[in-house]
C-alpha cells in the first residue's frame, strides 16, 4: 500500500537528552525508523536547528536528517504532496518551535501522535496547576487542530474522542511496537552476568516493575501488595522497581516498603538504569508487574513480554490491550487482588505457561513494522491532495528583516521598499538597539518586534530568509551577532562603491564577515560586489551576491522604483534554496 | 591611437600594494600608465594584484572599478588568455622581495607568453657600493636584472635610462624603447577659484615669504645639501626676500644632516623650511605658488617632480645629468648639480633676469602637453609592434594541461593516505603538471614509487617560496590525525580542494589543539572551537573542557569540518553518506562548495586461484580493532560451525589498543578457538596470499562516517566476495557486495554467510561484480575525476550561481 503523501517528520523531541521517560523518546524514534524503512515514504527527518543533534541517530534515519527550516519543508514538498508529521506535540520545545507558521498550508495536512490524555483524565492533581494546565491546553490544541491523530492505543483513541471531542474519523489507533533488541536472552548466562556486575544487591529471583515517581504509576499499591504476599512466597523473592528516581521519592518508597512489612534487601530501587541493564532485568525477571492506574499504552509491560518475561497488568485504561488476556489483569486499586495475582504469577506453573504464551503473542503482534503499516493505512483517511492548493513550495515567502532601523530614510532599505516588500512576501521587522518601534511600525506598515525575542518568541527557521540590515551605526554589532547566530542575508546600507570594502577607506571598523554564517549579500553596485570578492582573497569561496541598485534619489538610478528594489531582493531570496552550493 | 595591437596585456600592478609609498613615485606612475592604456579598446585584458601581498590601501578608483581588476592567479590568467594572445607586463620589476614565484608566477613563464617590463632607472647598479652592500639584497637585485635582460621588451621612462639599459645590461637596442612619463592633469596652473595661498597658510604656516621649491628625497643622490649651499650663495638681498622649501618624507638622519648643513652655510630655520611629506592638494599649492622650482638631483630615471612643477606653471631648473635634461629639452635650464655656485647662478638668473624667467615660464607651459599619459600609452602600444607577431609563438597557457599541487603525506611515510597519495601522484603526473607538497617528514632525497618523477617540496614552501595561486588548484588531503596540522593551516590560508578521507575532523583538531595550546590548554581550545562553530547547536557535553573521544564526536553528529569547508573551493569525500554528514555539519544554511564523491580506488587486479574447499575460509582484512566488530564475527562463526566447518582469519595489523587475549578467550568460550587465526602485521605478499585463499571477506564496522575501506577495495580487485555493513559499500551498484544491516548481529551474519557458502553461483556473481567495480574504479579514473573537479572549481562563477555581477548590473 502506498501513500499519496510523503512524510516530513518533525523529530525535535529526540534532541532533548533529558527528556528521558523511556517511552517519550523511544516511541517516536522507533516509529520513525519503521517509517523510514518504507522506500520513498519519509522525505526528511527534521531536527530543530537551534539545538544539538541527538546522540546516536539510528542508521535508517541518519540519511534523512535535515535541519528543520522553512526551506527544508519547501524542498520536501517539491517532490510531491507532503504531510507534516509532528511526532511529539508534548515535547519540551517552546510552543513557537512546534508547527511554526510555515507548516500551515491548505495542501499540507498535519499529523500528530497522541500518546495519552493523562492530564485530562483527572487522575493526578498536579495537572490542575494553572501553569501546567495552560501548557497542556496549548499542546492539546495542536492535537485538536491536526488533520490526523495517531493514537498509540485503542484506549487513548477512545479517551481522546471522549475528553477532547475529536472527530472519530480523524483519530486512528496505530498501536505501539517493541524494538527488536528486546527479545529473550539466547543464553541466560549473559544477562545474569551483567546483572551480577551492575546490580550486585540482586540476589534472589525477583519481581520487576518499571514505574515512575508519579502517583498514578501506583508504586505504593505495588509495595503494599508485595508486602501482602504469604511469607513463604515473599521470602524467596526480591522486588525491583526501576525508573528515574529522585531522593524524595526514593525515601518515600522506602518508608512505604518498610510500612508494608518489607525488610532491607527484599526490595531494590536501582534508579534509572541503562538500556542494557534494563534488558537484562526484563530477561531475568521472574515476573513483571505493571500496576499503573492509567497509561497511554504501557510500553514497559510490552518490553518485558518481548523479553520473554511473564507479565501481569492493571485492568484499566490501555493496559489490557497489551496482552489481551483477562486472566493477566488485576484491579490496581485493590492491593489484595494485585497481591493474589502476583502470587499466582510467581508460583502457579500452569498460569506462568499461559502468561509466557501471551507474552510471546504480544511481542509478535506489537511490532514497529505493524505500527508503520497502520500509519500508512491511516494516511488513506486524509483527503487526496487537492490540485492547485497552496502548499509549502508555492506559498508566499516569509522574511524577517533585522536591524537597528535608526534612520529609516535615505538608505537602500526605506519605508517605500518596506511597503513594496510586503506586497510580495510576509515581512516582519525585528529591531535591535533602542529603535522607536511604534514609529517604525507606523512608517513601514510592518509588524515590528524587539530582536531579543528572536529564537524565543519565533524560531528563525520559520522564515525563508533573515535579512540583516546593516546601517553602520552603533547597534550594528548586535545585528551582526544575530547574523552569526541565525544565518541570513546581509544588506549593508552604505552605497558608495568602496564603502563596503573594509580595508579601503571605509568607516566600517571591521571587515564584513563573509563566512559560513552568511547565506547571501545584497550590495548596491557591481563594484561593491567585486570589492567584497577581492576582500576575501583570491580564489576564496563567496556566498551568493545580488546587486540591487537602490532607488533612493540621492544615489539611485533614475527611473528605479522601490518596487524594483523589492522585486530583486525577493528574487534573490527565492533563488536561495537552489543555491545550497556556493560558487567557487 | 595606433591600430588594434595583436596582443592583449596582462598588467601586473603589484607595486600599488606597497603599504608606505604607494601614493607617489612608481606606484603612481603605474596607476596612471595603466589608466591611459585602458583607453585603448581591447588592449588591456586585466589589471592584477599579487595575491600574496595585502590589498593596497590606496588605489585609483578607475582601476578599482574595473571589471577585470583581480588578483593574479592561474585562473585569472587563463581567463585573460582565453580571449586571445596575451603579453605579460611587469609594470615594476623590483617588487616583492619575498616570493619570486609571486613576483613572476610560473604560469607566465611556462606559458611562454612575451614579457614586457618597465625600467625606471639603474641607480642601485650604478651605485652598487652604496645600494647593494647587503648580499641578499644584491642577489635579489641581480636576479631581477637578469629577468629584465630576458624580457622580450624593456620599456624605459627616459631616453637616458634606455641608454643605461643598453650600455649596462648589454641589451639589444631594438628591444629597449623609451616611453617617457606623463604628468597627471591634476597638476595645472592655479585657476580662478583656487586658493593656493590659503592652503599654504593653513597647512604650512612656516612659509612666510615667496619661496623656491624643491621636491627631494631622504637620499644623498637627491643632492639636497648642494641645493642648500647654492641657496646660501645667492646674493643676500635676493636671498633675504626668499625661503627655500624642501618637500619630502623626512627621516632623523637626513633632518639632522640638513640642519647641520643649514647652520654651516650660515642659514637659519627661517630660511629653509622642511615640510615632510605633504598631501596632494598641498603639493599642488606649493607648485602653484613657488617662485622657482629647483631639482638638483645627481641622478634620476626621469625626474617627474620637475615636470609636475612646470605643469603648474612654475619656472623650473634641473640638473644637467642623467635623464633630467630630457624633461624640458632646454639646455639653459640645466645646471651642474655638483657645483653649488652654478646652481646659485642659474637660480639668480631665473629670479632676476626677466627675459630668462619669461623663457622658463614658456618652457614650463609647454611641458604638460608633451609629457602626457596618453603619449606614454601610445608609445607603449607602438612598442608592442617590436614583439614577434602572436602567430607562431606560444602566447597562451596550455588549455588542457592543468597545474595541480597535491598536499599531504607521501611515501616513504607509512600511512594509508601516504600510500594512496603516492599511487595517485603517479597517475596524476601523466594527466597534469603536478607538484607534491609533503605535509610530514619531507625528505628531498627519499625515493619512493609514484613520486620520483615529480617535483616535490616541503609543505612549508607553499606560499613562502612557491605561489599557491599559480595552480589551477591546490588539493589538500586530510586524514583524521596528527599528520595533517600543517595541511590544515595551509588549507585555511590558501583556499583549495579539500579531500576528506574521513569527514570526522575531531581527531585532527584535537591533536592540533594539543600542539597549539599544550596538553593543559587543548581541552579549552577544542571546546571553544565547538562553541564557535556550532553556537546553539553545540552539545553541552562537548563544551566542557575535556578531550572527548573521536567516537563521541561522531555519535553526537559533530564533525568540526566547518572551517575547512568554509574556505574550500571544492571538497572530495568517499561516499554520499559522507557528503550528507558534511552537509548537516554545516548547520541549517551552511553551503557546500562543489563536491566530488570519490570512493577509494581499487588497486590493480589480483588474480587468484580459488577452489571450493570443504573448509571455507572467512577472512576479515585490515587493522583488527574493536570498531571492526570481531565479536559479531566470532558469534557468527560459532553458529555457522554447527553446520559448516568454516574457519576465520583476522588478516592485518592489530590495533595497539585492542585486547586480543579477550577475543581469544571469547573464541574459547564459543568453542571455536581452533578455527580462528589472528595474523598480526604481515608482509604484503603474505597479505595477498590470504586474499587468494579467502572464500568470503567479512568487513564490519560498529559505526561509520561514510569512509570507504581500502580492504574492501583490495578484496574487490582480487575477486573475493565481500560481506559488509559499511554504508559506503551500500552505495555501490547492487550486487557488488553483500550488504548486511548496520546493526549487525551474529545470527543475521551467520544466516547471510550460510546462504553465500551454500550457493556457488552467488559467490561467483559477487566476485565478478566486484572485479567489474574495481576495474571501473581505477586510480586513473579517480585522477580523471579529480581533474574534473579542478575544472569545475576553476570555472568563473556564472550568472546562475549569483556571481557578483548579476541582477542590477545588467539593467
Amino acid at each position: 500500500m502506498s501513500s499519496p503523501y510523503g512524510l516530513y517528520l518533525d523529530m525535535q523531541m529526540v534532541q532533548y537528552p533529558f527528556w528521558v521517560e523511556r517511552g517519550s523518546i523511544r516511541y517516536p524514534r522507533e516509529h520513525a525508523r519503521a517509517l523510514a524503512r518504507r522506500p520513498g515514504l519519509v522525505r526528511a527527518a527534521g531536527m530543530n536547528p537551534l539545538m544539538p543533534l541527538p546522540r546516536d541517530l539510528p542508521p535508517e534515519l541518519a540519511p534523512l536528517v535535515r535541519w528543520g527550516t522553512s526551506t527544508a519543508v519547501r524542498k520536501a514538498a517539491e517532490q510531491g504532496p507532503l504531510a507534516y508529521f509532528l511526532m511529539s506535540p508534548f515535547s519540551p520545545s517552546p510552543s513557537s518551535h512546534l508547527l511554526p507558521q510555515f507548516t500551515m498550508h491548505p495542501a499540507m495536512p498535519i499529523l500528530t501522535t497522541l500518546v495519552d490524555v493523562t492530564p485530562l483524565a483527572g487522575i493526578d492533581p498536579s495537572f490542575d496547576d494553572p501553569i501546567v494546565a495552560r501548557r497542556y491546553r496549548s499542546r492539546f490544541g495542536i492535537v485538536e487542530r491536526a488533520d490526523l491523530v495517531l493514537a498509540i492505543s485503542e484506549n487513548t483513541r477512545r479517551e481522546a474522542i471522549r475528553l477532547l471531542g475529536l472527530d472519530p474519523e480523524r483519530i486512528v489507533n496505530v498501536g505501539s511496537g517493541v524494538s527488536p533488541q528486546l527479545r529473550p536472552a539466547e543464553d541466560p548466562e549473559l544477562p545474569a552476568r551483567l546483572l551480577a556486575a551492575e546490580l550486585p544487591e540482586l540476589k534472589k529471583p525477583f519481581v520487576l516493575s518499571v514505574t515512575g515517581p508519579w502517583q498514578w504509576k501506583n508504586t505504593h499499591t505495588l509495595l503494599d501488595a508485595f508486602g501482602r504476599l504469604p511469607s513463604d512466597v515473599r521470602n524467596g523473592l526480591q522486588l525491583v522497581v526501576a525508573c528515574r528516581l529522585d531522593d524524595e521519592t526514593r525515601g518515600r518508597w522506602t518508608d512505604l516498603a518498610f510500612a508494608a512489612g518489607l525488610s532491607e534487601g527484599e526490595f531494590l530501587f536501582p534508579g534509572l538504569v541503562t538500556d542494557d541493564v534494563l534488558r537484562a532485568l526484563y530477561q531475568s525477571a521472574h515476573l513483571f508487574v505493571y500496576p499503573s492506574l492509567y497509561e497511554g499504552f504501557g510500553l514497559p509491560a510490552l518490553e518485558a513480554a518481548a523479553c520473554g518475561c511473564p507479565v501481569i497488568v492493571s485492568g484499566t485504561s490501555s493496559m489490557p490491550e497489551i496482552l489481551n488476556l483477562d486472566a493477566a489483569e488485576f484491579d490496581p486499586l485493590d492491593a489484595n487482588d494485585m497481591s493474589a495475582l502476583i502470587e499466582r504469577g510467581v508460583s502457579d506453573t500452569g498460569f506462568r505457561v499461559e502468561l509466557a504464551r501471551a507474552a510471546a503473542r504480544a511481542a509478535k503482534t506489537h511490532t514497529w513494522d505493524a505500527v508503520a503499516d497502520r500509519t500508512v493505512e491511516a494516511l488513506m483517511v486524509l483527503r487526496d491532495p487537492v490540485e492547485g492548493a497552496q502548499g509549502p513550495s508555492t506559498a508566499r515567502p516569509r522574511i524577517a528583516l533585522v536591524g537597528a532601523f535608526a534612520a529609516l530614510e535615505g538608505g537602500p532599505f526605506n519605508p517605500q521598499v518596506a511597503h513594496a516588500l510586503a506586497a510580495g512576501a510576509d515581512v516582519e521587522l525585528w529591531t535591535t538597539g533602542s529603535a522607536d518601534r511604534p514609529f517604525v511600525r507606523q512608517a513601514t506598515g510592518l509588524p515590528c518586534l524587539p530582536a531579543a525575542g528572536l529564537g524565543v518568541r519565533r524560531s528563525p527557521a520559520s522564515y525563508d530568509a533573515m535579512i540583516y540590515v546593516l546601517d553602520g551605526g552603533p547597534a550594528e554589532g548586535e545585528v551582526l551577532r544575530l547574523a552569526a547566530l541565525y544565518p541570513g542575508i546581509l544588506w549593508p546600507q552604505a552605497t558608495g562603491p568602496f564603502d563596503i570594502f573594509p580595508s579601503f577607506g571605509s568607516d566600517r571598523p571591521d571587515p564584513l564577515p563573509l563566512g559560513r554564517h552568511v547565506r547571501g549579500v545584497v550590495v548596491s553596485s557591481a563594484i561593491q560586489g567585486r570589492m567584497l570578492r577581492m576582500d576575501q582573497g583570491p580564489g576564496a569561496p563567496m556566498p551568493p551576491v545580488a546587486v540591487v541598485v537602490p532607488a533612493t534619489p540621492a544615489n539611485g538610478q533614475p527611473g528605479r522604483s522601490a518596487q524594483d528594489v523589492a522585486k530583486e531582493v525577493l528574487d534573490f531570496v527565492a533563488a536561495l534554496p537552489e543555491l545550497r552550493r556556493t560558487s567557487a | 591611437m595606433s591600430s588594434t595591437p595583436g596582443y592583449g596585456l596582462f598588467l601586473d600592478i603589484q607595486t600599488t600594494q606597497h603599504l608606505l609609498y604607494n601614493r607617489r613615485g612608481i606606484p603612481r606612475y603605474v596607476a596612471n600608465q595603466a589608466k591611459a592604456l585602458l583607453k585603448h579598446p581591447g588592449l588591456v585584458r586585466g589589471v592584477y594584484l599579487n595575491p600574496l601581498r595585502p590589498f593596497p590601501d590606496f588605489l585609483d578608483s578607475e582601476l578599482l572599478s574595473l571589471e577585470t581588476f583581480d588578483w593574479s592567479s592561474m585562473a585569472s590568467f587563463r581567463r585573460a588568455a582565453d580571449q586571445g594572445p596575451i603579453a605579460y607586463y611587469t609594470m615594476s620589476p623590483f617588487e616583492s622581495r619575498r616570493t619570486s614565484e609571486a613576483f613572476l608566477p610560473p604560469f607566465v613563464t611556462r606559458a611562454q607568453v612575451p614579457i614586457l617590463v618597465t625600467m625606471y632607472d639603474l641607480i642601485p647598479l650604478l651605485r652598487a657600493d652604496k645600494y647593494l652592500g647587503d648580499r641578499n639584497l644584491a642577489r635579489e637585485y641581480y636576479g631581477r636584472l637578469d629577468f629584465i635582460k630576458h624580457a622580450d621588451l624593456v620599456l624605459t621612462i627616459s631616453e637616458h635610462t634606455r641608454r643605461d639599459a643598453i650600455d649596462c645590461l648589454a641589451l639589444d637596442p631594438q628591444r629597449v624603447v623609451n616611453i617617457g612619463a606623463g604628468v597627471s592633469d591634476y597638476f595645472r596652473p592655479a585657476a580662478p577659484g583656487d586658493t593656493p595661498a590659503r592652503t599654504l597658510a593653513e597647512c604650512l604656516p612656516a612659509i612666510r615669504k615667496p619661496f623656491i621649491l624643491s621636491v627631494s628625497g631622504a637620499e644623498e643622490r637627491k643632492n639636497t645639501e648642494g641645493l642648500i649651499e647654492a641657496f646660501s650663495l645667492l646674493p643676500p638681498a635676493l636671498r633675504s626676500e626668499l625661503q627655500l622649501v624642501i618637500t619630502c618624507k623626512l627621516n632623523d638622519h637626513f633632518t639632522h644632516l640638513w640642519n647641520y648643513k643649514i647652520q654651516q652655510c650660515g642659514l637659519t630655520h627661517d630660511d629653509v623650511v622642511m615640510t615632510d611629506l605633504v598631501a596632494d592638494p598641498v603639493l599642488l599649492a606649493l607648485y602653484q605658488k613657488a617662485e622657482l622650482f629647483v631639482f638638483a638631483s645627481f641622478y634620476e630615471g626621469f625626474g617627474l617632480v620637475a615636470a609636475e612643477a612646470a605643469a603648474c606653471g612654475c619656472p623650473s631648473l634641473v640638473s644637467n645629468t642623467s635623464s633630467m635634461p630630457e624633461i624640458f629639452n632646454f639646455p639653459p635650464a640645466c645646471f651642474d648639480p655638483s657645483d653649488p655656485a652654478d646652481i646659485a647662478g642659474h637660480m639668480e638668473a631665473a629670479l632676476t633676469d626677466a627675459g630668462f624667467n619669461a623663457e622658463l615660464r614658456r618652457v614650463a607651459a609647454r611641458t604638460a602637453p608633451v609629457h602626457t599619459w596618453e603619449a606614454v600609452a601610445d608609445r607603449t602600444v607602438a612598442a608592442l609592434d617590436r614583439l614577434p607577431p602572436p602567430t607562431g609563438i606560444r602566447s597562451r597557457p596550455s588549455p588542457k594541461r592543468k597545474r595541480v599541487a597535491l598536499v599531504g603525506p607521501f611515501p616513504p611515510v607509512l600511512s594509508g593516505i601516504a600510500d594512496y597519495n603516492g599511487r595517485l601522484a603517479a597517475e596524476l603526473s601523466e594527466l597534469c603538471d603536478l607538484d607534491l607538497y609533503a605535509s610530514v617528514d619531507f625528505d628531498p632525497r627519499a625515493t619512493a614509487p609514484g613520486v620520483n618523477s615529480v617535483r616535490r617540496f616541503s609543505i612549508d614552501a607553499l606560499g613562502r617560496i612557491l605561489n599557491p595561486y599559480a595552480y589551477d588548484a591546490v588539493v589538500y588531503t586530510f586524514g583524521n590525525n596528527q599528520h595533517h596540522h600543517r595541511t590544515y593551516e595551509k588549507a585555511l590560508e590558501y583556499p583549495g580542494i579539500v579531500w576528506l578521507h574521513d569527514v570526522q575532523c575531531a581527531g585532527l583538531l584535537t591533536s592540533y589543539a594539543v600542539e597549539k595550546a599544550g596538553p593543559e590548554g587543548a581541552a579549552e581550545f577544542i571546546a571553544d572551537l565547538v562553541a564557535r562553530l556550532y553556537q546553539q547547536r553545540a552539545p553541552h557535553e562537548l563544551l566542557e573542557p575535556r578531550l572527548p573521544s573521536i567516537e563521541e564526536y561522531s555519535r553526537r553528529g559533530v564533525y568540526l569540518t566547518a572551517e575547512l569547508v568554509d574556505r574550500a573551493r571544492g571538497v572530495i569525500v568517499h561516499s554520499r553518506m559522507a557528503e550528507h554528514l558534511l552537509e548537516i555539519d554545516q548547520g541549517p544554511y551552511g553551503a557546500l562548495p562543489p563536491v566530488a564523491v570519490l570512493p577509494l580506488a581499487a588497486g590493480p587486479r589480483l588474480d587468484r586461484e580459488h577452489s571450493e574447499t570443504p573448509e571455507p575460509l572467512l577472512a576479515s582484512f585490515g587493522i583488527l580493532a574493536g570498531s571492526k566488530a570481531p565479536g559479531v564475527l566470532l558469534e557468527a562463526l560459532a553458529r555457522l560451525r554447527r553446520s559448516v566447518p568454516a574457519r576465520l582469519a583476522f588478516v592485518g595489523k592489530v590495533d595497539p589498543g585492542f585486547d586480543t587475549a579477550a577475543l581469544l578467550e571469547e573464541a574459547e568460550r564459543a568453542g571455536v578457538a581452533d578455527a580462528v587465526t589472528i595474523t598480526g602485521e604481515i608482509p604484503a605478499d603474505e597479505y595477498r596470499s590470504w586474499l587468494g585463499r579467502a572464500t568470503i571477506a567479512v568487513q564490519l564496522r560498529v559505526r561509520s562516517d561514510g569512509e570507504s575501506s581500502a580492504a574492501v577495495a583490495d578484496c574487490l580487485a582480487a575477486g573475493v566476495p565481500v560481506v559488509t555493513n559499511l554504508p559506503s559499500c551500500a552505495e555501490m551498484p547492487e550486487g557488488t557486495v553483500r550488504i548486511v544491516p548496520a546493526e549487525i548481529t551474529g545470527g543475521i551474519l551467520a544466516d547471510s554467510l550460510r546462504d553465500l557458502l551454500t550457493g556457488t553461483d552467488k559467490k561467483a556473481a559477487l566476485s565478478t561484480a566486484g572485479r567489474r567495480w574495481a576495474a571501473e574504479h581505477s586510480l586513473r579514473r579517480t585522477a580523471e575525476q579529480l581533474l574534473e573537479l579542478v575544472d569545475r572549481v576553476g570555472r568563473p562563477a556564472t550568472a546562475a550561481t549569483f556571481a557578483p555581477d548579476l541582477a542590477g548590473v545588467r539593467r
